[in-house]
């Protein structure tokens, strides 16, 4: 009965991983280190938004991602063809379903390792760092455009997007050269009384940086560059604006007392609502932040 | 040392607590405006001065806040301890915190446009929603104080699966919700103080009122009922007044549940033995205590750099607290009839044993099969099917392992402490072994299986060694033991919520394995599961003498001939084994241990081998559904098997306990 079974990675690694646990670890750790990625792998699955978004930039559609169905909500762009498989949740990928697509490449973040032993019983891995606790999302976002365009042979892709990008920052950073002096604090609403604030290690502080803002929030922030934090931690003396970003929280209606009002950016009216963008993305998301902050400040901001 | 007279030792310990939050307080404050600002900050803030605004606006309702959730909470406490004779009892035991929780992430999920209105009214009645199911629950048995707590922690359990299932299912959209299961206190306007002051006074008011009635109701349950219905209609008054205002608090700052179990264990140990003393030192002293907290998280906020949920932070400080008292605290005899346990075995058990077995061995044939894909629903054959035992197969042995080996723990625990309350997770062995993957996942950086094992067994053993050696003072005598796990599990928990409340996203990783998924499971490691539940429930099947007896309590035991020092901690040591296994592929949220135990007994099977061997078909056949409706009801999503075996049991449960035996 097994004699049947296909001569894929799949079927020849599944079955030795039936034998000895020290045999079948051996055999997977030397799939995934002797680099047996297929010379221009076309079936795709992505477990992570960031690498899902820049493999579409660089004209590669991947086969299957996981939490497809919160695409819309968190990434709004690119546009998630129709044609990409939801694998399910982010932090267990559905394996059954894995094995239906038959890819020939996984790609994932260190942040997922626990899985990386399973998924080489799949196919191929590749672990991508964009956000590690090291801080420097855009550096890894770029290495990680590259390496996906070498991978896939589309590195002249890669290079015209990451061309595109800096030029993108380089005229935004132009555009808002009249407003640069006044710093900007990036906030999310968790609930009526806490907001999430972005601040060093985070992609968006990297941007800001490169497109001459200043960051508001000079305090620590975790891991994935942010600080959970009450409302009023936001009251400053200085002369700031506040960009909210407003992605499915319209729900969250916070206190707008006499505190809120007092807030210098309240009083001047420097509150700004952004669209959906992915706070924890790679390239795509940091030049679509860039050109939201544009769009919000450049055209107004110069007579502010 | 000077002798001080029991009656002053309650005021003497609240001026003390008093004179350290009022400096702390001063402390804070200090380090956020200068000294000769604060008059004009406190009173009538300048507008335009944002300093001001924030002392005005956010440090001084905080303060208040704190003073009155932790009067309620402790309030509360006092009464439901009082009202249901039990030591254990609190706001939490009604599930009214996880009521209110769950129905605010239903809310987010399904009609985000009514949290605009009324956000805490929706927690309100989630949590009413939450107690209305108890009183159901617990109706036909005359509102019985342990039914009610029953009931109470499995709706609580229930709500609790709902919520983190939700959090797993759309982990970007819940982040929130961990921040009010954590109870934090920010404020920003006056609101929860409005909200709070009026309806801790009503409460107040009316329990002082009672203050008759309710000491009364703490007599044992022969006397009180003695005296009259009027006792029954005065019970649930004032669990109903109790579970308003812990509503009010939950809907206005979160779940800070430690308050209302610790406080009113600290007013008892200071002396103030008489009910209408204590109804009067607890919200003095909750009210202290939850100032001292706040601001002692206000002041490691400017040190740390980074704010802890004030509800986590309560936990962790209170739960040592607990562990302390395990020792000294006077704990009422518990309402269990150990003759319970011993009615004679009513059914033909190897009948039944045998229908078990076939049961668990059709549903890991439908297990292995049936399934979905990409083109939909499918009975796997041939090729296909070798291709998916290979995934399918490791996750039905381990889910039936662990299943078997929590259900044999539970047995062997409830029989020890002659509590059908008692589960495994509860005595803090699964928190245990969430400890150690906390520390190598936020220590080391990475949760490899290969690291899970040793350490989730290293936080096992360590747990066991606290809760043993707490155990070991006092002869192992059960209702310690289990205070002690409680309190072991609550400091971990505490440091669970606070870690999820930080929004870190490894957090998820964490909660994933929590809730008992089988996904990581491999060969070798299903292999390991099955050889060690063998062995385990070998072990346990030998000790069956021993569980016949020890329910008979220590006067009989010891006529008898068994040594109950020996056969107490054999049985612990065997019971914490069974759970760090069970608890590594299940999870620290399945409550198979619960419910396997009590099925088993429903069905008659009384005597400890079939009830054993009941229990542990059970628990294997409870996982094994479990794991398969968890892998295709939300396809391609997969819910936890051990989220799924709370969610589909303990309704089951409820049920059951609901009917009259």
């Amino acid at each position: 009965m097994r004699k049947n079974r296909s001569t894929t990675v799949v079927g020849s690694d599944a079955r030795l991983s039936r034998r000895t646990f020290g045999q079948g670890l051996f055999i997977s750790l030397a799939l995934g280190n002797t680099g047996a990625i297929a010379a221009e792998p076309r079936r795709i699955v992505s477990l992570d938004f960031g690498l899902a978004e820049t493999l579409l930039e660089i004209g590669v559609v991947p086969v299957g991602l996981t939490a497809a169905d919160d695409w819309n909500d968190w990434v709004a762009e690119p546009r998630l063809p129709t044609s990409v498989v939801n694998l399910g949740g982010t932090f267990e990928p559905n394996v059954e379903l894995l094995l239906e697509l038959k890819p020939d490449l996984i790609l994932l973040t260190p942040y997922l390792a626990g899985l990386s032993d399973k998924l080489r019983r799949i196919a191929p891995i590749l672990s991508l760092p964009l956000y590690d606790g090291a801080g420097d999302p855009l550096k890894r976002a770029t290495e990680a455009a590259r390496h996906l365009g070498r991978i896939t042979g589309s590195s002249a892709a890669a290079e015209s997007l990451i061309t595109r990008i800096d030029a993108t920052f380089a005229r935004v950073r132009e555009r808002l050269r009249p407003v640069s002096t006044m710093p900007v604090c990036i906030v999310q609403f968790m609930d009526a009384r806490h907001v999430r604030v972005f601040g060093a290690k985070s992609m968006f502080q990297d941007v800001l940086d490169r497109i001459g803002l200043t960051n508001a929030w000079t305090r620590e922030t975790n891991y994935w560059g942010f600080a959970t934090v009450g409302i009023e931690a936001l009251a400053t003396t200085a002369d700031i604006r506040l960009l909210r970003l407003a992605q499915a929280d319209d729900y969250i209606r916070f206190s707008q007392g006499p505190l809120w009002r007092s807030m210098p950016f309240v009083q001047r009216g420097r509150v700004t609502a952004l669209p959906p963008v992915l706070m924890f993305g790679a390239l795509p998301s940091a030049e679509r932040f860039a050109r939201l902050v544009d769009a919000q400040f450049a055209p107004a901001g110069v007579g502010d | 040392m000077i002798n001080i007279p029991p009656t002053y030792r309650p005021a003497i310990l609240a001026a003390g607590l008093g004179i350290a939050a009022l400096a702390l307080s001063v402390t804070t404050l200090a380090t956020r405006l200068p000294s000769e600002l604060w008059t004009s900050a406190l009173l009538e803030p300048p507008n335009d001065d944002i300093r001001q605004m924030v002392i005005h606006y956010s440090w001084l309702p905080r303060l208040i806040t704190s003073l009155l959730a932790g009067a309620a909470l402790a309030l509360v406490g006092t009464v439901f301890q009082q009202i249901l004779r039990n030591p254990l009892a609190s706001p939490t035991t009604l599930g009214v915190e996880a009521g209110a929780n769950i129905s605010l992430a239903l809310a987010t999920l399904l009609v985000p446009s009514w949290l605009a209105g009324g956000r805490e009214a929706i927690a309100f009645a989630g949590g009413l929603a939450a107690v209305g199911i108890v009183f159901a629950l617990s109706w036909r048995r005359g509102l019985d104080p342990l039914i009610v707590v029953l009931a109470g922690l499995l709706v609580g359990l229930f709500f609790g699966a709902i919520a983190a299932t939700l959090v797993l299912l759309k982990e970007r959209h819940f982040a929130g919700l961990f921040l009010w299961g954590n109870g934090s206190l920010n404020q920003q306007d006056f609101s929860a103080v409005t909200y709070l002051l009026p309806r801790l006074a009503l409460a107040l008011t009316i329990f002082i009122a009672m203050i008759r009635p309710l000491t009364l109701l703490g007599l044992d349950s022969a006397s009180a009922q003695g005296l009259g219905l009027r006792l029954g209609i005065a019970r649930f008054a004032a669990l109903a007044v109790g579970v308003g205002l812990t509503a009010s608090v939950v809907s206005a700052v979160g779940i800070i549940g430690f308050v209302g179990l610790a406080v009113p264990a600290v007013v008892q140990l200071a002396g103030a033995r008489r009910f209408h003393d204590r109804l009067i030192w607890s919200p003095i002293l909750g009210a202290e205590l939850l100032w001292l907290a706040d601001q002692t998280v206000l002041a490691l906020d400017r040190i740390i750099d980074s704010e802890l949920p004030t509800g986590a932070f309560t936990a962790l400080a209170g739960a040592p607290v607990l562990l302390w008292l395990v020792r000294s605290v006077y704990l009422a005899p518990g309402p269990i009839q150990a003759a319970n346990y011993h009615r004679h075995q009513r059914v033909a058990a190897r009948p039944l044993l045998l229908g078990l077995t076939l049961l668990l061995a059709l549903a890991a044939i439908v297990s292995l099969t049936f399934g979905r894909g990409i083109d939909g629903w499918r009975w796997s054959t041939g090729s296909e099917f070798d291709m998916l035992l290979v995934w399918r197969a490791p996750r039905v042995v381990a889910a039936t392992a662990a299943g078997a080996m929590l259900a044999a723990a539970g047995v062997l625990v409830q029989r020890l402490t002659g509590n059908p309350m008692a589960s495994p997770e509860i005595l803090g062995a699964s928190s245990g072994a969430a400890l150690g993957l906390i520390v190598a996942l936020f220590g080391i950086g990475e949760l490899g299986r290969e690291m899970a094992l040793p350490a989730s067994l290293v936080g096992v053993g360590l747990t066991l060694a606290a809760v043993l050696a707490l155990g070991r003072r006092t002869g192992f005598s059960p209702d310690r033991i289990l205070l002690a796990g409680i309190a072991v599990g609550a400091i971990i928990d505490a440091l669970i919520g606070f870690l999820t409340a930080s929004g870190d996203p490894r957090a998820m990783l964490l909660l994933t394995w929590l809730s008992g998924s089988t996904y990581g499971v491999d060969g070798p490691t299903a292999a390991a599961a099955a050889v060690t539940a063998f062995v385990l429930l070998s072990a346990a099947a030998l000790l069956t003498r021993w569980l016949d007896i020890l329910p008979l309590g220590p006067a009989v035991s010891q006529s008898i001939g068994v040594n109950t020092r020996w056969s107490r901690l054999g049985t612990l040591v065997l019971t914490a084994l069974l759970t760090a296994a069970g608890s590594l592929v299940a999870g620290t949220l399945s409550f198979v241990g619960l419910m396997a135990p009590h099925l088993a007994r429903r069905l008659g099977l009384e005597q400890a081998l079939f009830h054993l061997a009941g229990a542990a078909l059970f628990g294997g056949l409870i996982m094994v559904g479990a794991d398969w409706l968890g892998r295709i009801v939300l396809f391609p999503r997969q819910i936890p098997a051990g989220l799924v075996a709370t969610l589909v049991g303990v309704p089951m449960l409820m049920w059951l306990v609901a009917r009259k035996a």
